[in-house]
């Protein structure tokens, strides 16, 4: 994997991983805002706890969690918001991932709906939050808590995973339990999950009100350095996205070959209907889409092409959905969050 | 693979900030050499002594260089939002160093 940082510890999949339909677990990003994380887990004494607004309050063992509920599995993309912050131009500070801040994996557990009707909520409940075992060094630094709006929570589709392609999570992807909220950002998928809480108003805290924020109501959360949006609001939805796999960037191909293209393209669940190349910088042909894996994985596609003439290429793809979106020519805001601008790709035929 | 993620979980409890050896040959092009970062001038001393408390030398290491308005920014964010207990006495110092190691015009 690329090594990002060490402690707290966020590792990158390398481009290469992302020619199989699901990422292995062993390659699958790292993301971790805390350095307090534990080292182990132990799955006999865990408990996972929900309270607040809600008339009984639950703590659950994984053995609660595995028998007591149905068990429901799903493919689903997570993302880093700040996933290709690298390419960011100008540059901006933070994670400096390339393409590799996700992964697709079949995420098997519980519906957190199953788990919050157990516990019965409280009418005019309001927002639901999510805590994980990792701990903040200092106790002056805020601790890492998100939240979701308890309708969504209630969706029937956000899931409490205790497992990622068939195997317990590895413990730097969260084990034992982790949220997996379908088509949101990543940083809403909070690992090591261990405490469940129910608010009648407005859940508050550093990772949902300062954190993680983005334009306000702006599409793909686009903004420009010397015109920065006013008002901002919590990163939620996917935009829509592809980028290439292979070859890779740089490489170099042979002239009257046939070189096959390969990559990915994923939405926030609209389905993506539409990719296309363009090997001239000027027209658009369409790429051939791997069947669909889910509503809620990444679609993979390829695109054949022979080069004729020796000399470098600046490819470029594009993703279209089912409700008409596409990706827009540039991109960039303050953060590095939602990155979907078209894709290019240099490459050099000889 | 599955080693290195628990290698890297070692470094990370015991609180080691130099895995230097375990660089894939894919490493974004910022990632530069971790020696750079040894400036041996005051601001390091104080960068070691407020900051690698939270996280290690690599999170300067992996960023691009920025320009000083960009680095104040950072350590004001740390101070203010993340909690550092830094002195503005330190966090100008900070500031030279990450400068000087990272900056930019």
């Amino acid at each position: 994997m690329i090594l990002l940082t060490d402690r707290p510890p966020n590792l990158e999949t390398p481009l290469r991983y992302f020619k199989e339909d699901l990422t292995p677990n062993d390659v699958f990003f790292v993301r971790w805002h805390l350095s307090g994380m534990p080292a182990s887990v132990d799955e006999n004494t865990f408990r996972l706890s929900v309270s607040g607004h809600v008339k009984k309050e639950l703590s659950l063992s994984l053995n609660d969690l595995k028998t007591k509920f149905k068990s429901v599995s799903l493919v689903a993309l997570a993302a880093c918001a700040g996933n290709a912050r690298s390419f960011c131009d100008p540059r901006v500070p933070g994670g400096q991932w390339k393409n590799g801040g996700m992964g697709n994996a079949r995420w098997t557990g519980v519906k957190l709906k199953d788990i919050l009707d157990a516990a019965g909520v409280k009418p005019k409940a309001f927002d639901v939050s999510f805590n994980g075992m990792d701990e903040p060094p200092l106790s002056s630094v805020p601790d890492f808590v998100k939240s979701l709006r308890i309708a969504h929570a209630m969706d029937g589709e956000v899931m409490i995973a205790y497992e990622m392609n068939g195997e317990p999570l590895p413990l730097l992807n969260g084990f034992p339990l982790k949220l997996v909220v379908p088509s949101w950002y990543a940083t809403y998928w909070v690992g090591m999950l261990n405490e469940i809480k129910v608010y009648a108003d407005t859940f508050k805290g550093y990772w949902m009100d300062k954190a993680y924020l983005v334009p306000k109501n702006v599409r793909n959360g686009n903004e420009k350095p010397d015109s920065l949006s006013k008002e901002t609001e919590p990163i939620n939805k996917l935009d829509i996205r592809s980028i290439f796999v292979s070859p890779e960037p740089d490489a170099i191909i042979v002239i009257n070959k046939k070189c096959e293209i390969e990559g990915l393209a994923f939405d926030a669940g609209d389905s993506i209907v539409k990719v296309e190349i363009s090997t001239d910088g000027k027209t658009w042909q369409a790429a051939q889409l791997a069947p669909v894996i889910g509503k809620y994985s990444w679609r993979r596609w390829k695109f054949e092409w022979t080069p004729r003439v020796a000399g470098t290429y600046t490819l470029r793809v594009k993703a279209t959905n089912g409700i008409g979106e596409t990706q827009p020519e540039h991109h960039w805001n303050r953060s590095g969050y939602m990155r979907n601008e078209i894709e290019t790709l240099e490459l050099k035929a000889e | 693979m599955m080693n290195i993620k628990k290698i890297i979980l070692i470094c990370s409890v015991l609180l080691f900030a130099s895995c230097a050896d375990m660089q894939d040959s894919k490493l974004p092009e910022d990632n530069t050499d971790i020696k750079s970062l040894f400036t041996q001038t005051p601001g390091e001393e104080l960068y070691k002594a407020n900051c690698i408390t939270c996280h290690s030398l690599r999170y300067i290491q992996m960023q691009p260089p920025f320009p000083r308005k960009t680095w104040e920014k950072i350590v004001d964010k740390m101070i203010k939002n993340f909690g550092a207990p830094i002195p503005d006495s330190s966090a100008k110092a900070i500031v030279d160093y990450l400068v000087a190691v990272k900056g930019k015009q």
